[in-house]
This record gives structure tokens, sequence and C-alpha cells, in this order.
């Protein structure tokens, strides 16, 4: 009987138990070059052997991540929330209006700048809240001079260069 | 490999004892069906996988809540079709463009991404189903590659069995336009 390495066929010779691990290897190799594909898409090489892995990983990693703290609920401690949330309503009180704050803003410690950057952000007189500070302070209308009089000439060039028909109609 | 049936699965992951075991059975049965939903929808290989990882992970976090009101694999898939539609809008806030000129700029790098077939008939498959709108994409992508029911359809995309039937017919007939003009 001749060896495993010694067959020969026209003069070839095989390595020893070739034949042997021959189907394995045809096998894996097919199930290698296997592409997946789906309308037309396709995935990189063992990328679903490998995704389980992934995921499963992930998926640990996220749970590690996530600490659940269990708030006390002993019998012992029902004072403890009334007084957490005085001082809850302490602390947001001294940061809302300042501990011992007695600096009150004033209108005159606005600059114009800042005035008129707030106006025009805001659109200003669009809304029935500010129209009412307008009329507050009557005095701003008392002290104003208006001219009841005008000339011709005035009327004319008023006419002229500022009025639109339109306004003219509504007036 | 047999397969687990959803209601054993389930069982399973509820158990602390048996959860990773559980979990890892149901990756392994349900990652391709997902990751090729994913894949239809945002098209390019990389977004697909980030996107299937955000799905699992919500899928783990959540199944303590599925209540069994529609099949696992429906209430799976409607993660993930959420998780994909999230994604996309999020790329087309950063790419600073519309859903329409989203889905235009994947189709055109389809034709250079190794992971996709040079079959011509897929491509201009790809070309058609961009013109259509989102929804009407969506429902023949779950018709027409996955062979879903019309009422699983609606169950995931949240819309009535009869809109998704006009929706699919609608969506075939522009398809088959598309492809004749073109």
């Amino acid at each position: 009987m001749k060896n495993n390495n010694q067959h020969t066929q026209a003069g070839f010779k095989v390595p020893e138990g070739y034949f042997d691990s021959l189907t394995d290897r045809v096998l894996e190799n097919t199930q290698k070059d296997e592409i997946v594909e789906h309308a037309g898409f396709s995935v990189p090489k063992d990328y679903f052997s490998t995704l389980e892995d992934r995921i499963l990983t992930l998926v640990q990693e996220d749970k590690k991540d996530v600490k659940v703290v269990t708030l006390q609920t002993s019998k012992n401690n029902t004072w403890l929330y009334p007084l957490l949330a005085m001082a809850a309503i302490f602390i947001g009180f001294v940061t809302i209006n300042g501990l011992f704050s007695t600096d009150e803003v004033t209108f005159a410690d606005l600059n114009d700048q800042e005035l008129r950057d707030y106006i025009v952000d805001i659109n200003f007189l669009q809304d029935e809240e500010s129209m009412e500070i307008l009329y507050a302070d009557n005095s701003i209308l008392n002290e104003t001079e208006i001219k009841l009089e005008f000339t011709d000439n005035e009327l004319l060039n008023y006419l002229m260069e500022d009025a639109t028909l339109d306004q003219i109609i509504r007036e | 490999m047999s397969r687990t049936s959803d209601h054993e699965l389930i069982s399973l992951i509820l158990n602390e004892a048996t959860a990773n075991k559980g979990f890892r059975l149901l990756v392994s049965q349900y990652q391709e069906q997902l990751y090729w939903q994913v894949r239809k929808m945002v098209v390019v290989h990389d977004d697909a996988d980030d996107v299937l990882q955000n799905v699992f992970i919500k899928i783990f976090k959540g199944i303590k809540n599925f209540n069994g009101d529609s099949k696992l694999s429906t209430w799976m898939y409607r993660i993930a079709y959420n998780e994909s539609v999230t994604f996309l809008t999020k790329k087309g806030k950063t790419l600073q463009i519309s859903s329409q000129e989203l889905q235009d700029h994947l189709t055109e790098k389809l034709e250079a991404d190794v992971y996709f077939t040079s079959d011509e008939i897929e491509l201009a498959l790809k070309k058609a189903l961009a013109q259509l709108p989102d929804r009407q994409r969506e429902v023949f992508n779950y018709r027409y590659y996955d062979d879903l029911k019309f009422k699983d359809i609606a169950t995931i995309l949240d819309l009535s069995e009869g809109a998704v039937k006009s929706t699919y017919h609608i969506a075939a007939k522009k398809v088959e336009q598309f492809i004749k003009v073109n």
C-alpha cells in the first residue's frame, strides 16, 4: 500500500493529508467568499459574523454607563424632604434676587445705545404692554411743543417730499 | 440552527439570569433583517452600521415595555425606522439640504460605492426611488424588497392599511414611469 504522500497521478504528488482536509477548506472558502447582498447593497466581508459580538459589547457598556441611584424611602427620613424643599426654595430665591441685594436699576442707568438696541430687538410698540409704558407718563406729551400753524410753503414742501398719496387719503 | 420563537426570546431577555443569552439570540436572529431595513433608508454602509447599533441599544432598553400588541419584528422595525429617520434628519441639517436633495446626494454617491452592486437595473431603481416623497419610498421598500404585509407596514409607519396600499400603488406607478422614461 502506498503512503498518503506517495499517491501519484501522472507523476504528480500531493502533500501529506491534502485530501483529508480538502473538503473542510473548500467549504470554508466558499462561505468566506459568499457575498451577502440585498437590494443591490452589499456589506464588508465578515460584517455579520462580527456584528453580534460588537453589539453585545456596546449594550454591556451602555448598561454600565447608566447607574441608577435608588432614592432613600426609609420612614426615618420623612422629615428630610420638606427640609430639602425649603432649602431649594431659599437657594432659588437667593439666586434670583441676590442675598442682600439693594441695587436698584433705574431708567437713568441705561445708556442710549442699549436702549436703542433693546427697542430694535423686541420690536417695541407692537404689544399692549409697551403701549401702556409709553402712555404711563403723560408729562412727555405735555412738554412736547406741537406747532399748529404752518405756512403754505411748509405744507407744500411736506406734501411734495414726505407724504404719500395713501397717507393724504387716510389723513 | 433552529430559530427561537419571539415569545421564548422575550422570556429569556426578561429573566436576569438568561438576559444575555436571550439578547445574543435576538441579535443573531434579527441583525440582518434590521440591517437591510436601515441600509435601504440611509444607503451608506457605515451610516447603517452606526444606526443599527443605536437600534439594538434602544431595543435592549425598551424590550421590558414591549406589550405584545404587534409582532416583535414589527416593533423592532419601527424602532429601526425611527432611528433611520432621525439620522437622516440630522444628516440633512448638517449638510444644510432638504430631504429631497439628501436623497439625490445619496444616490449620486451610490455609483462610486464599493458596497453597491454595479447592476444597472438596481441603480436605475434606486434613482427612481430617490425621486419619490419619503413616505412613498419607505412603503415601496418595505413591500417590494422586504415583502412585508400591508398591515405590518401600516403598524411600522403608523398609517392605516388603506393608506399604505394606495401609497404603494402610487409609488409603484411612479417608479415604473421613471424607469420607462429614463
